[in-house]
């Protein structure tokens, strides 16, 4: 009797962590499409994966309203996945255009460095013939007229 | 369709299950995606395991739909291992060009460097140039008339005043420096001559002073190793609405109404300290603190202590602080113009940069 009990509880338990998951990849596919939706250029550049994890929704929907729930779970994991591929999409695409500015920016540091190095080149040839100049004038007769 | 079809076909005719046409995709994803794998191993491990199972579902027979569905889970799965490595070499990438940016701006920032030195250096070649080609051929004056001979005069007061200030400046940079003892020995005797109002100017004399007190501040200058935020300095004066300028000897700020009989006139002791404040942040540079009159006032030192006074109430360092009366020897307008003369009266703070 005791034993019946805890098979039960045990049953209970696990249908009810079953249902706890399905809902969870649910809930998250749903508000993962929420988040990336929010962002006009975001839902543009993910409409592809959205739209797929979309259908997989519809899909679990169809099933889950015909009694199936077990394929319904798991087009609810695949409408997940889709949503994983959207998110990664957009994480991707912010990296890159990150990495777009860094090289940018580097690039930009390289042509500054060339024009101060020539700038200094410049100077220092001045300096040179400055330098020159000053010692033909110190010399006994260079700077006579 | 007609991939349905033939596999309807195909499992009609034989006794073995087909491949699911779905699992042909799977393989697909998989090839496109196992050189993005190096950089995103846990997700290929992930979509691998998936891949597994729709064929693990499907070779057991009895739900094609669990292992369609897993093979498709499989497919995105794939997709994202290529996110995550396109994501992975997006990362790299923008560290590498943060490696290369940093090692710009280090080489630009030394670059800088060199080139404000290089300048600087330029700088001084160039008065050098000047002062050696002053020294070497000296212009003489040859002789004037007696009206001439008075405006030379004044501006060999006006020289030889000069001179004294950038000896002076010279002192303040180094009190050591070469040939400064003898340039002051000259210019104490040209003095002496000026004050006797000969009735030829000694203007060769004078602007030969001067180059000397100019030449030997450029070498002292060389020499001092001490360093100079010259640039820092004028930008905090500029700050501070104190309208500095620059010359041989430094950073100046002309200062006019400071006087009240021999004591700092109320209103300007604020101005001063303002001063002083700013040059007790500067505290290694010397302070020449010259008193330029309008009119005759009397060779005491007494304003110019005074300012020194108002200027070390401000925070500036008394022992840095060198006073002169340069008295009416300095004119910037004509001493005879009555309606402007006022304009002489003066007072320079003069930081002198090493």
């Amino acid at each position: 009797m005791k034993r019946g009990r805890l098979v039960l509880i045990a049953v209970a338990l696990a249908a009810s962590s079953a249902l706890w998951a399905v809902a969870d990849d649910r809930s998250s596919a749903e508000q993962g499409i929420a988040e990336i939706e929010k962002d006009p250029h975001q839902k543009e550049l993910a409409a592809d994966p959205i739209a797929k994890a979309k259908a997989a929704q519809e899909r679990a929907k169809r099933m889950r309203a015909t009694g199936d729930e077990a394929h319904a779970k798991l087009a609810d994991g695949l409408a997940l996945e889709w949503t994983r591929v959207a998110q990664e999409l957009v994480r991707a695409d912010g990296l890159e255009t990150r990495a777009q500015t860094a090289r940018t920016l580097a690039s930009d540091a390289g042509a500054k460095v060339e024009r101060e190095r020539a700038t200094l080149e410049q100077q220092l040839a001045e300096n040179g013939r400055l330098q020159a100049e000053l010692a033909k004038v110190e010399s006994k007769d260079g700077g006579a007229k | 369709m007609r991939q349905l079809v033939l596999f309807a076909l195909v499992a009609a005719c034989s006794g073995s299950r087909p491949q699911l046409p779905l699992l042909a995709d799977v393989e697909r994803a998989r090839a496109a995606t196992a050189q993005e794998g190096e950089l995103a191993p846990q997700a290929l491990a992930e979509a691998d395991a998936e891949r597994g199972r729709a064929k693990e579902v499907y070779a057991a027979g009895g739900d094609d739909t669990a292992a369609t569905l897993h093979a498709e889970r499989a497919i995105a799965a794939y997709q994202l291992t290529r996110m995550v490595a396109r994501s992975a070499r997006a990362t790299a990438d923008a560290a590498k060009a943060d490696a290369e940016l940093a090692k710009k701006t280090e080489e630009l920032h030394a670059l800088e460097a060199a080139r404000k030195t290089a300048e600087r250096d330029g700088d001084e070649l160039a008065k050098r140039v000047l002062i050696a080609r002053e020294m070497k051929n000296p212009a003489s004056s040859g002789p004037a008339d007696a009206q001439r001979e008075v405006a030379r005069l004044a501006a060999s007061r006006a020289l030889a005043m000069q001179a004294r200030l950038l000896c002076g400046a010279a002192k303040l940079v180094s009190g050591a420096a070469t040939g400064l003892d003898t340039a002051m020995q000259s210019l104490d005797a040209l003095d002496k001559k000026l004050e006797a109002s000969p009735k030829t100017a000694p203007i060769d004399d004078a602007a030969r002073a001067r180059t000397t007190c100019l030449s030997i501040l450029t070498t002292a200058r060389r020499a001092s190793t001490a360093s100079s935020a010259a640039d820092v300095l004028l930008s905090e004066l500029s700050a501070a609405s104190l309208s500095p300028t620059r010359d041989e000897r430094g950073i100046v700020v002309t200062m006019r109404d400071v006087f009240r009989g021999n004591a700092i006139d109320a209103a300007a002791q604020p101005r001063l300290e303002a001063l002083g404040r700013v040059a007790s942040s500067h505290g290694d540079l010397p302070i020449q603190v010259v008193v330029h009159d309008a009119v005759a006032a009397g060779p005491s030192d007494e304003r110019a202590k005074a300012v020194a006074a108002a200027l070390v109430k401000g925070g500036a360092k008394a022992d840095k602080i060198a006073p002169v009366m340069a008295g009416t020897r300095a004119p910037v307008v004509d001493p005879n113009d009555a309606r402007n003369r006022q304009r002489n009266a003066r007072v320079e703070v003069v930081f002198v940069t090493p």
